[in-house]
């Protein structure tokens, strides 16, 4: 039987920080759904989650908290709406002030949502991603997380030649 | 293996610029040495400078692998490059993805590797497509081709390779190939001959379809789109599967019925049906020529319905013999020469689509000289486009449209046209009759008469104000009265005007001629944001203008060589209560877009 949705569930971080969190927040996370759906006793020890830091689970929890009640998609939809999600780098306005946040944080939200398995969230922070890269030159892209140029002489007459294509097509 | 002088410089650091702080010069290395030395001096320098550089490489990797974004694991950053392709428009999803290659070694890696960003090949160079096919393993393929001129001589070389993957062709598409000879049909003819199992989509453009296909062929294909194209319509594979099907000014045109015929195999799963010039004239009446014994059938899945011809009776035929559900987004049809059988239409249409169960909000009738256009927007923003072309000016011609309006159940109407005036009279007699509106807009700003109709909360005409020009609105409006109309009148289409200061208009009022008009039209402009042209004698924005038409401003648009100064805009800014203005400037060629707010909060 499904457990009440106010059931109030505890989870610890890497840093030992600890959230008590309603159930169906947390179930946003498709890993910890099926943790709970797996546990068949009420246990008060709590879940651990050793590949999230605390500041990282506080932010992720606000998007659960922001999202709960929302349906999760199911294997099928996902399949068919994987290719028109991947059309567009629309984000809604509550989740683009969401993810407005420093680098390092961006990429450990995606890392969190990949663990934790929150298909919507890490679509967001994919998205993020994407449109930060989107119509920068190389060297602009570089110098936006900090890359060098390291390509070999080859890679770089090779380049040339792929530029003359892109130029001609 | 003794190094030449050539191949130390083909192995040298080339033009990178990551590692020209770290080349070495050889040439430094040859001057003033022994013949019998050059050999092994030459060939230490040079592992010597290998080293050096493969060393600088291994750093610089090193220094990449410790950036922040290098944390997210080969499958995210997939992901992104693939959202990044996919994301960057019909035609630069090849750019965009060889645009990721190009900013480290380890992101080229990732990028080649992943086939999903190398299926959309819309690239027009030979030896890129061969490149491109090496890298999509065996996904499905996405081939758009767009010909020009230049590019005729290389069509079999670009078309040959792709259509040896017809197997995992999943959408072909050659576009504006009007100019390419009927050698481009001899390259396509694999295309035919073969088994294409995967094909959902052919797009084709001026292009010569055999007709002896088989029934078979393209067993998948969900959305067809031919246009200007030659071909049989015995053997073209309209069947059932077929989701969109776009025919445009083809070859040879076909009979409303032989076309509906058609259109009954498809109708389980047509979603969007476009036809363009297609249908032969039917010069029988309608009414007389409906097929025998059947009755009007459902496209149960349409959601997007247009069709323009020259005729009206073909497409009243069509319209009587279908019945388009509730939830069809967009319904648009356009005649060109429809003389008064064009009202027949009309009636078509309200039966077919079943209008008593679609609560229109919106109802626009817009009366030019010699066309009238009917548009009808519902809550859900789902839309009727009606286009007549060619109609009489005899007032008493279209009583008949007159007639069938209010069976159209709208809250909202709008009425616009430069030729409405002789018309205001004889259409408020029908629309009175209606008992759903509740507003009444009038729109005339294409000439120099501004017609305005005030609708009081009963539901009943008040008063009809005409006004000479537009510049005497503001002469007779008593503030009183400029207070209720606020409320009551809303200047529908002047949410956001533009001011061409080097349009040649007429400064004297609000007027927008003809050819400016079909200018936009043909630039693909919504010719509703040249809703007015406006400014005085001088070229100035005339703020009497603004105080009437500021009721209803949010926005305004500047957009010409010269526009005013910004502390002209500014102060008309004050003046009037608008939001915002924006304005282009054109300088240069280059366009400069700046815009600023009136509230700084805002």
């Amino acid at each position: 039987m499904a457990a009440p949705a106010t059931q109030q569930i505890k989870i610890r971080c890497n840093d030992e920080k600890e959230f008590t969190v309603d159930r169906d927040v947390l179930e946003r996370s498709v890993l910890i759904k099926n943790m709970l759906e797996d546990v068949t006793e009420q246990q008060d020890a709590p879940i651990p989650l050793p590949n999230v830091s605390g500041p990282v689970m506080a932010k992720v929890l606000e998007y659960c908290t922001h999202h709960r009640g929302e349906p999760l998609p199911s294997a099928d939809t996902e399949q068919s709406q994987d290719e028109t999600r991947k059309r567009t780098t629309d984000i809604s306005e509550w989740d683009q002030k969401f993810i407005t946040v420093d680098q390092e944080m961006l990429f450990e939200i995606i890392l969190a949502a990949n663990y934790l398995d929150i298909k919507s969230l890490l679509d967001v922070g994919c998205k993020t991603v994407a449109n930060m890269i989107k119509g920068k030159t190389p060297e602009e892209i570089r110098k936006l997380f900090n890359i060098v140029n390291d390509f070999t002489p080859e890679e770089e007459a090779q380049i040339k030649k792929e530029n003359e294509w892109a130029e001609d097509r | 293996m003794v190094h030449t002088d050539k191949d130390s410089k083909s192995e040298g650091p080339g033009s990178s610029p990551a590692l020209s702080s770290t080349s070495l010069t050889t040439q430094s290395v040859f001057r003033g040495a022994h013949p019998d030395d050059l050999a092994i001096t030459s060939r230490e320098s040079i592992d010597s400078e290998i080293a050096t550089l493969e060393a600088r490489i291994v750093s610089l990797k090193i220094q990449n692998a410790h950036t922040a974004i290098a944390r997210l694991p080969l499958e995210l950053m997939q992901e992104i490059f693939v959202i990044i392709s996919r994301s960057a428009g019909y035609l630069e999803v090849g750019k965009a993805a060889l645009s990721v290659t190009w900013v480290c070694h380890s992101w080229r890696e990732v990028a080649h590797g992943t086939s999903e960003l190398w299926n959309y090949i819309d690239f027009s160079n030979p030896t890129w497509v061969e490149v491109a096919l090496s890298r999509t393993q065996n996904r499905p393929l996405y081939l758009s081709f767009d010909f020009k001129w230049e590019d005729y001589a290389d069509a079999n070389h670009l078309l040959a390779p792709c259509l040896q993957q017809l197997a995992r062709i999943k959408i072909f598409s050659v576009s504006r190939a009007h100019t390419v000879g009927s050698k481009l049909d001899i390259c396509l003819s694999p295309l035919w001959n073969s088994s294409a199992p995967l094909l959902v989509e052919l797009t084709l453009h001026s292009r010569t379809i055999p007709t002896n296909l088989t029934p078979e062929i393209f067993p998948k294909l969900e959305r067809l789109s031919l246009t200007h194209c030659k071909f049989s319509w015995e053997s073209l594979p309209i069947r059932v599967g077929l989701k969109t099907l776009l025919i445009n000014h083809p070859g040879s045109r076909i009979s409303a019925e032989d076309l509906l015929e058609r259109l009954w195999v498809v109708s389980p799963t047509l979603e969007s049906l476009t036809l363009s010039r297609t249908l032969l004239n039917t010069t029988a009446t309608p009414r007389d020529n409906l097929l025998l014994g059947q009755r009007p059938q459902k496209l149960n899945k349409i959601e997007y319905f247009e069709m323009r011809d020259d005729h009206a009776p073909p497409i009243t035929f069509i319209l009587d013999h279908i019945l388009l559900p509730s939830h069809v987004d967009a319904v648009k049809i356009f005649i060109r020469n429809g003389g008064v059988e064009q009202f027949e239409t009309v009636r078509a249409l309200v039966s077919c689509r079943g209008l008593e169960s679609w609560p229109i909000e919106t109802f626009e009738f817009d009366l030019q000289y010699d066309m009238l256009v009917l548009y009808l927007v519902d809550s859900n923003r789902r839309s009727i486009h009606l286009s007549l072309d060619k109609l009489t000016s005899d007032p008493r011609s279209l009583q008949p449209i007159f007639d069938i309006l209010p069976s159209f159940p709208m809250r909202t109407l709008t009425l616009s046209g430069n030729a409405l005036d002789d018309h205001v009279s004889a259409l408020l007699a029908n629309f009175n009759a209606s008992r759903t509106i509740e507003r009444i807009e009038v729109v005339q700003v294409f000439v120099p008469t501004f017609t305005s109709i005030i609708y009081n909360q009963n539901q009943r005409i008040r008063e009809v104000v005409k006004f000479k020009d537009a510049r005497d609105i503001g002469k007779k409006m008593d503030s009183k009265m400029r207070a209720r109309c606020r409320s009551i009148i809303t200047f529908h289409k002047l949410s956001t005007l533009e001011y061409y200061r080097d349009f040649d208009a007429d400064f004297s009022g609000i007027t927008m001629d003809q050819e400016d008009y079909e200018e936009d039209l043909e630039g693909g402009f919504n010719p509703w944001w040249c809703s007015a042209v406006l400014s005085d004698e001088n070229g100035r924005l005339s703020r009497t203008y603004f105080e009437i038409l500021g009721l209803g401003v949010s926005k305004l648009l500047f957009n010409g060589i010269n526009v005013p100064s910004r502390k002209y805009l500014e102060r008309l800014c004050r003046d009037v209560q608008v939001e915002c203005i924006d304005v282009v400037h054109v300088t240069d060629k280059k366009m400069r877009v700046f815009a600023f707010k009136t509230n700084p909060n805002a």
